[in-house]
Parts: structure tokens; C-alpha cells; sequence
């Protein structure tokens, strides 16, 4: 796994100015999260596991899912795909590439770790997303691939952050995954 | 990552993708240029296969071309060829010797060929292994190894094992609809804290991940996954196994497939890509380069499913002759399969333009050999390509036709003007040279230890009974199955968790496949069981092979199953078969195999092997998995309606134990207490030993009372003996018993409670009959050993009354089930750190 600063991370693709014309490709990344309030049982599973490989000190950790939207859609259209098919409008909130942030992605101080599918891996969630986007009459995507934000509050150090995503959180063999202080 | 391993299942290879021109003239070469050569393309041919395949060139005056190399390495592979399994073996053992020419062929292979049964529809020859149902129907069964794949990514390559099992019981015959999903793992324990050599998942990552994986395709599938089993041993923590099967059923004028020349090559399902080429394979550079990737595949459930649907309809429709899946090796083996079937010669001639695929820089050798998941090949009579077609789109499933089979004896692939293969089918599939092996076996030391030496356990035998529920590989599976969606189609009429409370452990599980057969006024089922113990293995693979299948004819037969129509799996996993002692005690194995299939009168009808798990440590030493054999058991139940199941149903009745008991403690639970307590070293003890003259008797007797409902509950002695039996089936059923040691039918060594309460002799069944069909139920087990050994009570106690007359234990269900219940979520939750200290 490699460390990045915020520069390069496949979220900062995304966001396009609203000028642009539609019909040209764009790459927008949307994140789902749980709404502020909402437990999140995927990261409470996860803070569970933290004693059996040693690390201490995190007292929440919430988990958000990544798509990574590559077409010839507007920002308009990934907003509407956004709120009617990537996200439950009553548990979840939803926000493209960091803009539009609401009380579930303003956390205070954390580190983010983001977990993706390497490009020649098979997505299975991203071709039916694909596939879904289609039937709901916007214009097709090129590809749409996934993956998984994970927001880790607590007072620990990089080098327990890299051990969490190491033991618990990504595979190097299919995965590809970025780390960064907030 | 420091690994000599192979893939087992599928030839290896490191990365570079890219056409590769040859750097030297093959026929020229000498051996050691090849050698080199194979080794960069990772083909896993050995020296003799290699220079066959230059004799065959030099024969035809031509260099071979990349894709030709290629589709002889993967037709040659161990996973199409079971090249070890099929070779000629030099056996020994002491003094005595025995020449095998074809190992599998002379034992599991031979005993069905002497059963003759006339019920085996397919046998050995087809994806799957299919025996008749009933008159109209008739139910295939396969089981595979995914085990390398689970070892570098869990989750997907569980899911792909799944997949691909589904698609072989799929791709039997014409097509079977699968029904059931059955799972066997066997992990280190997932609360493993020992060293781990870098790049090793750990054991509960690896397990979680397995875990999810199955459940995740099944459950997506829409396939109840029913039956299974977990072996918990730290020998695995480099090499899982993880054994998926799936069951499913045909209409028996559907069994037979045939190819005639002419037919199109009609490819369906997922694309072709460069992901799993040459399966998996995991060198340093895989895990942290970039070309890892393409040898860790992830499972596209949805798709299987519209491929399973479309399929189904297209069988029923007649639209194709012959069906087969795409597993290792891709087009270039599923071509070369059917391509036998075509004619008198067989051939097929493949234009690999034709072929949909995902991305397109992929190069064309690529394609054919690519393993890309949710792909079946068809061969379909040109006539009903458009009626083909126009089911395809409408289930939503991709097609594309790669050209057609022949009758000239040869397989030509084609792309845009080159010919990339033009091959001699017969060199192709007969041509590999086989090597003839060495095995010997020599029995570990068995500490010798008089019988009746063993120390009173007057005060200990609670505490042990409650570690032993509490151990591993008997606690509760709970975790694990509940993940699991078993429910779904219907049909399953015995749980996998039964009881008052739907969580004791089912000895097998029974489905009435009524949504499939549609036919109403048959209460016919089926039963699946599992075998395995490679705690025998270890000290005797012949015992172990016994033991196994013992075990999961026993399950079957407490279910209510006819056990004389029960058909075997066999799968074997073994370490490096080049070291002869290895390869010995596999040669056991399958000669026990071959020696209980025969003595219990059922046959072996398909089965798998997988070789070199193992690991090459840091310091050159190899770290080889213990044999482990798995016996997969399916029975028809020939009255769901009877079936039974293993808790306690009422108190006062009476409680029969069928079978001896003798002093066999070798490799047992009895021995890993006493082992832990640093009570003796070695071996306490005979490995268990199924008498193969009167094991039969017992088996078919209690099966046969089962069918006629005069057993009111049924499981079998196996991992602890009676007591973990006893205790089990009373706390599932909230209903105590009260058994005396003394009625316990006993060979003469026998003078000990504790040999009585945890030997694990096999063959041997814990029964409660309802005292008003008492006589009727002894006149159905006359001639077989048993005795009266106590009764069910209403108080929630386990007694047990010693051979002196003074009671031996007195424990209460509740906190047997306790312990039975806790141990995997501790080791799985996290939760460990809490619970440590309290228990």
C-alpha cells in the first residue's frame, strides 16, 4: 500500500465545473455514507477486531462506500444517480468527489483510508451499477468501479493506521489503497 | 514472498502477457533451454513431458507456437490429467511391495467398478458424478479444492471456488439445476498468536473472508448452502483448504452428451478478459507488483445466475448436444474436451476473433487459455443458433460463436490470419508421458501403554467433557451456518441446526427437491453427509480413509437415509506427492477408500485431487499439510416425512448404543487432553478402526429402523465418543439422560470409564426408542451388537454411572451447551480479550 498525499487521490478526478459541456467524459467520485446519528455496524464490526492485532486508542470508525463514475454525464445526472440509486434516502447521505458536505462527512479529526479494486480486477457492484445506470435511461458510462472509505477517529499513529489497513482493511493483491490525515 | 509452491489445482506462471516470440528454436534446444523456458512461462512441465513435446514437433518438422505450448501444458496439468494420481506407483511398506499401474484406476476407481450398480448414471467420465433419483430424475454431485486461490484473497477465491463448482454440476451431461451448496474448510485456528511467514493472511482473515465468500455467491445464487464441515488444526495456517461442493439434478434423458461434427462452438456468459490467466500463482512479484491482479479472480454471482437460467431453458428446449464448463484452462480445455466427443476422430476448428471480450489488449493466446469466470462452451446444431440466441438476450446473457467442431482429428484456433494452434488431438490428449513414482509408508511409534492403565477420572470427567465440547472441531458451527442462507428453494426438510432451539449440530442435512421434480406425491429426498478426520490421518491414512467414510455413512444413516443406495466423494489433499513417504501414505488412503467402498458396498462416483500444498520456509525446510481425505456421502431418503433428527425428544425412553466399544484412543480428543496435561508423549493408543466384515451390519440396520420410524432420535459416536454424543443430543432437545457405563456392549481390554465414555470407536450409534416400539425396533437389529444403556430424563442433566456403581459425572445441560456455544464467536468476534479471563 502506498501513502498519498490528498493531490493524487482518485477522488480528486471527479467534481467537474458546471460549465462543462455535456456529452465530454468526466470522472466523478461519489461517497454513501451513514447519516450522522445512523449507527454504522460495518465499523463497528471492524473497531471490534482492533484489540486482536494490537492497536488502541480508535473510538469510532465509520465506513462509507466509493464510486468511481467514468461517462458522459453531467454532474446534475450523477447527483440524480446519486440520490435515487446509489444511496437509501432515509439512513444514508451522499456526497460527489468532497463537495456538498453534510453532517456525515464532517467528522472533526481523522485519518481516511480508501480502499479500491485495482483497474484489471473484476467489479462485479460496478458493472451492475453500469448496468442500472443504463436502465434508468442516463446516458451509459464507460465504467463505473468501486470501493470502500473507512474514517478512523482516535489518537493513534500512522504506523497503527497502516497496520489496520494491512491486517483488516486490504489485500495488495487486488486492492489498491490510500491513506491520509484530515 | 520465499514459496516453492505450485498451484495444485492449476499450472502457474509468473506475469509477462505480452505475445512472446520464442528466444530459441524448440527443436534444437536442449533440455536445459527448455527447462529455463518453462520456468518463465511457468507451465509446470516436467523434463519427460517437455521433451515429448519436442519429439512430437521434430515429428512434424515445425516449431510450436506460444498458444500450442500452452494448450498442451494445461491439457497435461494436474488439474486435467491428475497425472499423480493416475501414474504408475511403486509401493512399500515394511517388508512387502505393490506395484500400482494406475493408482486412482486400481482403487477408488476399481471398487466401483467391481459394486456394479446399476443406479450410477455417470460415473468418472462427465464434470460431475450422477446416480438415479428416481425413475425420471437423477442427482449429480461434485465437490472441489479452491485452496490456493483462499490462501492469497479469501473472499474471491472462495467465491470463484463456489462458482465454478456450480458450473460443473451445471455443465454435467446436458445440464443439472443446482439444489444445494455444501462447504468443508480447514483452517488454523482462528485465534492463532504463533508466527506467521511474511505475506500469510492470518488465520481469522483467511476464515472470515472464505467465509463470506461462500456465503455471498450461494446466498446471490439463490443455492441453499446445507451441509459442511470445519477441521481446526495449526498445520493449515499456510495452506487452507477449502473444499465447495454442489448437488443438483437432471432429468436422466439428459445424462448423455454428444458433439457431431458440424456443431457450432457457441461460447456463454461473462467476457473474456486477462484476469486468472494461468490461475493462480503467487511468487513475490505478484504481491506487491502489479500484475497480481490477473491471477486473483472475483466472482460475478449475478451473472452465473442468468447463465444458470438460460441454460436450463435452453436444455429443456433441446436447443444444444453437449454442455461443459470453463474451469482451469478456459477455451483451450473446454474445446479440447468436447472437441474429443466430435465424430469418430473428433476436432474443432476456433476463430478467436469471435470472442467477446472485456478489455481489448489481450493477446490472442491469451484468450484461449484465459479463465475468466462465468463462461460455458455449448455445442450447438446450427439450425437452432437463432432459437439460441433469442433465449440468450432475452435472460440478459451474452453469446458469441467461435467456430465449429470437426472430424478431422485436429484442433485449429485461429485468430484474424494466423493460425495460433493446429494440433493433433490425439498426441494432445493421450501423448503425455507418464513417470512411474516411488511411495513408501512406515507407521509412526505407538507409545505402548497396557489398557486399564489409565488414571481414574472420578472428579475430572466433567471438566473434560466440557473442554472437549467447547474444542474446535466439535463447537458449535453456529457462526458459520447462519451466515448462510439454507432455506432458500424450499427444501430443506432436516437443518443443518436442530433441536428445540434450532442449534444442536445435525449429523446430515435432507431436502426435499420438490420445486424441481414438481411431483407432489413423492416424499423422496436426499441426504448429505461429510467425512473427515485427518487427526487419524496422521497416525494411520488407511485408518483415516476408513474412519471417513464410516463417518459420513453413519450421518446418513441417522438421518433415516437407504445406505444402500449411497454414493461417495472422494477428495484428497495432499503436500509435494514427489517425496515418497508422501506419496505413501496417499496410496493408504486410496486403498482404504477402495477397501471400505467395497466392504460397506457403495461406490466412489467422481472425486478431486490436490497436490504440493505446501510451503518452503525462509530456511529451505518444507512444511507439508497433513493428508487430508474428505468423504462427501449423498443417500436418497426414500420418506422425508420419517427423517430424523439428533436431540432428545422425550424423557423415559430408552437409549441403545449400537456397536463395540473398544480402547481406541490414537489421534483422538481423549489423547489431545491428556497430551495438553503433559500425561505421556506419543501416540496413547490403536487409531480407530472400522471392522470391515460386520461395520455393514450395524449401518444398514440402524438406517433401516430409521426408515420404518422406530427410532425416535439418532447420532453418531464420533470426535469425544459417547459422551460428546450424549451431551450434544441432550442439550439440543433440553432433555437430560441417564446412562450406566456397565450395560456398554465392550471389547475385553475395555476396564476404564474414561475409555468408555470418550473412546472413539466408529461405527457406533446413540439411539432413544419410544418404549412402545422397542420390541419391533430389536427385532429389526437382531444380529447387531447393542445394548440398553440408560434413559432420557426430565431433569436438564447429563448422569453417567461408572463401572462401580458410583456416578462418574453429573452436569447440567446449560453450561455444556455454554461451552459448546462460545467458542468461535471468541475466536472470530474479537471478542477474546473480554471472555479470556471469565471461562
Amino acid at each position: 500500500m502506498t501513502v498519498r498525499s490528498a493531490g493524487d487521490r482518485p477522488t480528486e478526478a471527479g467534481t467537474p465545473r458546471p460549465t462543462e459541456r455535456p456529452g465530454a467524459s468526466h470522472k466523478f467520485v461519489v461517497e454513501i455514507a451513514p447519516k450522522y446519528g445512523m449507527s454504522d455496524p460495518a465499523g463497528t464490526a471492524l473497531l471490534a477486531h482492533l484489540p486482536s492485532i494490537g492497536v488502541q486508542g480508535v473510538h469510532e470508525i465509520r465506513v462509507s462506500a466509493l464510486y468511481e463514475i467514468a461517462g458522459p454525464l453531467t454532474a446534475n445526472q450523477v447527483t440524480q444517480l446519486s440520490r435515487e440509486l446509489l444511496s437509501d434516502p432515509i439512513t444514508q447521505d451522499y456526497r460527489l468527489g468532497s463537495s456538498t458536505p453534510s453532517a456525515a462527512f464532517l467528522v472533526g479529526p481523522h485519518w481516511r483510508v480508501e480502499v479500491w479494486l485495482k483497474p484489471t480486477v473484476t467489479d462485479p457492484v460496478g458493472e451492475s451499477v453500469c448496468k442500472a445506470i443504463r436502465d434508468m435511461g442516463l446516458p451509459p458510462p464507460d465504467g463505473v468501479r468501486t470501493g470502500a472509505a473507512y474514517r478512523i477517529l482516535g489518537r493513534i499513529g500512522k504506523n497503527h493506521v497502516e497496520r489496520i489497513l494491512a491486517s483488516l482493511l486490504a489485500n495488495p493483491v487486488i486492492h489498491r489503497s490510500t491513506t491520509e490525515r484530515l | 514472498m520465499t514459496t516453492a509452491e505450485r498451484s495444485p489445482q492449476r499450472a502457474p506462471a509468473p506475469a509477462p502477457f505480452q505475445e512472446a516470440p520464442w528466444s530459441l528454436a524448440w527443436l534444437d534446444a536442449d533440455i536445459r533451454a527448455l527447462r529455463s523456458l518453462d520456468a518463465r512461462h511457468g507451465w509446470s512441465l516436467d523434463e519427460a513431458e517437455l521433451k515429448a513435446i519436442q519429439a512430437h514437433f521434430r515429428s512434424q518438422g515445425r516449431e510450436p507456437t506460444h498458444a500450442e505450448v500452452e494448450t498442451i501444458a494445461q491439457t497435461w496439468s494436474e488439474h486435467c490429467k491428475h497425472k499423480t494420481f493416475r501414474s504408475p506407483v511403486r509401493y512399500s511398506e515394511g517388508k512387502s511391495r505393490k506395484l500400482y499401474k494406475d493408482l486412482l484406476a486400481e482403487t477408488v476407481m476399481a471398487a466401483t467398478r467391481k459394486l456394479k450398480k446399476s443406479w450410477c448414471l455417470s460415473v468418472f467420465e462427465d464434470n460431475a458424478g450422477v446416480v438415479a433419483f428416481d425413475k425420471r430424475w437423477g442427482v449429480a454431485f461434485k465437490v472441489e479444492t479452491h485452496n490456493h486461490p483462499c490462501a492469497i484473497e479469501p473472499y474471491g477465491g472462495a467465491e470463484t471456488g463456489v462458482g465454478g463448482v456450480i458450473r460443473d454440476v451445471l455443465g454435467v451431461g446436458l445440464g443439472a439445476k443446482p439444489i444445494l451448496n455444501t462447504d468443508v474448510f480447514c483452517f488454523c485456528p482462528p485465534d492463532y498468536d504463533g508466527d506467521l511467514p511474511a505475506g500469510v493472511l492470518h488465520p481469522r482473515r483467511t476464515m472470515t473472508g472464505v467465509v463470506a465468500g461462500v456465503r455471498d455467491y450461494g446466498n446471490r445464487l439463490g443455492i441453499p448452502t446445507a451441509a459442511g464441515a470445519i477441521w481446526f488444526d495449526p498445520e493449515y495456517r499456510c495452506n487452507p483448504l477449502v473444499f465447495v461442493g454442489s448437488l443438483g439434478l437432471i432429468p436422466v434423458q439428459s445424462v448423455r452428451k454428444t458433439v457431431a461434427p458440424g456443431d457450432a462452438i457457441v461460447a456463454i456468459g461473462g467476457r473474456t478478459g486477462r484476469d486468472g490467466i494461468h490461475g493462480a500463482t503467487f511468487s513475490s512479484a505478484d504481491l506487491d507488483g502489479s500484475a497480481g491482479a490477473s491471477v486473483v479472480q472475483i466472482g460475478h454471482a449475478i451473472m452465473e445466475k442468468r447463465v444458470l437460467d438460460a441454460l436450463l431453458k435452453a436444455r429443456d428446449k433441446g436447443l444444444y448436444r453437449a454442455v461443459t464448463d470453463c474451469g482451469a484452462g478456459g477455451f483451450s480445455s473446454a474445446v479440447g474436451e468436447m472437441a474429443e466427443r466430435a465424430g469418430a476422430r473428433g476436432g474443432a476448428r476456433a476463430c478467436l476473433d469471435k470472442a467477446l471480450l472485456k478489455a481489448a489488449d489481450i493477446a490472442p493466446w491469451e484468450i484461449w487459455v484465459s479463465e475468466s469466470q462465468e463462461r460455458m462452451v455449448l455445442a450447438v446444431p446450427p439450425k437452432n443458433l437463432p432459437a439460441l440466441a433469442a433465449l440468450l438476450s432475452s435472460e440478459g446473457v451474452e453469446h458469441c460463436v467461435l467456430g465449429e467442431f470437426t472430424d478431422t482429428g485436429r484442433i485449429v484456433v485461429t485468430h484474424g490470419e494466423r493460425t495460433l494452434v493446429d494440433l493433433d488431438l490425439k498426441f494432445l490428449h493421450n501423448g503425455v508421458p507418464m513417470r512411474q513414482r516411488e511411495a513408501v509408508w512406515s507407521p509412526p511409534a505407538v507409545a505402548s501403554q497396557k489398557p486399564g492403565a489409565r488414571a481414574p477420572l472420578r472428579l475430572r470427567s466433567g471438566e473434560i467433557l466440557a473442554w472437549m465440547l467447547a474444542h474446535p472441531n466439535v463447537c458449535s458451527r453456529e457462526w458459520v451456518i447462519r451466515q448462510y442462507d439454507h432455506e432458500v428453494q424450499g427444501a430443506t426438510v432436516i437443518k443443518p441446526l436442530q433441536g428445540l432451539h434450532h442449534d444442536g449440530p445435525g449429523d446430515a442435512c435432507v431436502l426435499w427437491p420438490i420445486a424441481v421434480t414438481e411431483d407432489e406425491t413423492s416424499h423422496r429426498g436426499i441426504a448429505v453427509a461429510h467425512g473427515i478426520n485427518p487427526a487419524y490421518g496422521k497416525l494411520d491414512p488407511y485408518a483415516m480413509a476408513l474412519a471417513c467414510v464410516d463417518e459420513a455413512l453413519s450421518n446418513l444413516a441417522c438421518v433415516g437415509a437407504d445406505v444402500t443406495r449411497a454414493a461417495l466423494l472422494d477428495n484428497f489433499c495432499w503436500g509435494n506427492p514427489q517425496d515418497p513417504e508422501i506419496l505413501g501414505s496417499l496410496v493408504r488412503a486410496a486403498q482404504g477408500c477402495h477397501d471400505a467402498a467395497l466392504a460397506f458396498s457403495v461406490p466412489f462416483i467422481s472425486g478431486k485431487d490436490s497436490f504440493y500444498n505446501e510451503r518452503t520456509d525462509a530456511k529451505g525446510a518444507r512444511h507439508s499439510i497433513p493428508g487430508t481425505l474428505l468423504i462427501s456421502a449423498m443417500a436418497p431418503v426414500p420418506d422425508i416425512r420419517k427423517a430424523v433428527t439428533m436431540d432428545f425428544k422425550n424423557p423415559n425412553n430408552a437409549l441403545y448404543l449400537v456397536g463395540w466399544t473398544s480402547d481406541e484412543m490414537g489421534g483422538s480428543l481423549f489423547e489431545e487432553w491428556e497430551k495438553k496435561g503433559g500425561a505421556r508423549g506419543g501416540a496413547s493408543g490403536a487409531v480407530p478402526r472400522v471392522e470391515l466384515g460386520t461395520a455393514k451390519d450395524a449401518l444398514w440396520a440402524v438406517s433401516s429402523a430409521a426408515q420404518k420410524g422406530l427410532i425416535a432420535t439418532a447420532h453418531d459416536l464420533s470426535d469425544g465418543g459417547l459422551a460428546v454424543a450424549a451431551a450434544e443430543m441432550a442439550f439440543s432437545g433440553e432433555i437430560g439422560a441417564h446412562i450406566e457405563l456397565d450395560s456398554i456392549p465392550k471389547t475385553k481390554e475395555v476396564r476404564d470409564d474414561a475409555t468408555l465414555l470418550f473412546s472413539e470407536s466408529p461405527s457406533r450409534f446413540l439411539l432413544e426408542v419410544d418404549p412402545a416400539k422397542e420390541r419391533a425396533f430389536l427385532k429389526v437389529m437382531k444380529g447387531v451388537p447393542l445394548s440398553r444403556i440408560g434413559t432420557t430424563i426430565a431433569n436438564p442433566v447429563l448422569r453417567v454411572i461408572g463401572l462401580d456403581g458410583t456416578p462418574v459425572m453429573e452436569e447440567g445441560l446449560l453450561g455444556l451447551k455454554t461451552a459448546w456455544q462460545e467458542t468461535l464467536p471468541r475466536m472470530l468476534d474479537g471478542a477474546g480479550q473480554d471472555h479470556q479471563g471469565g471461562r
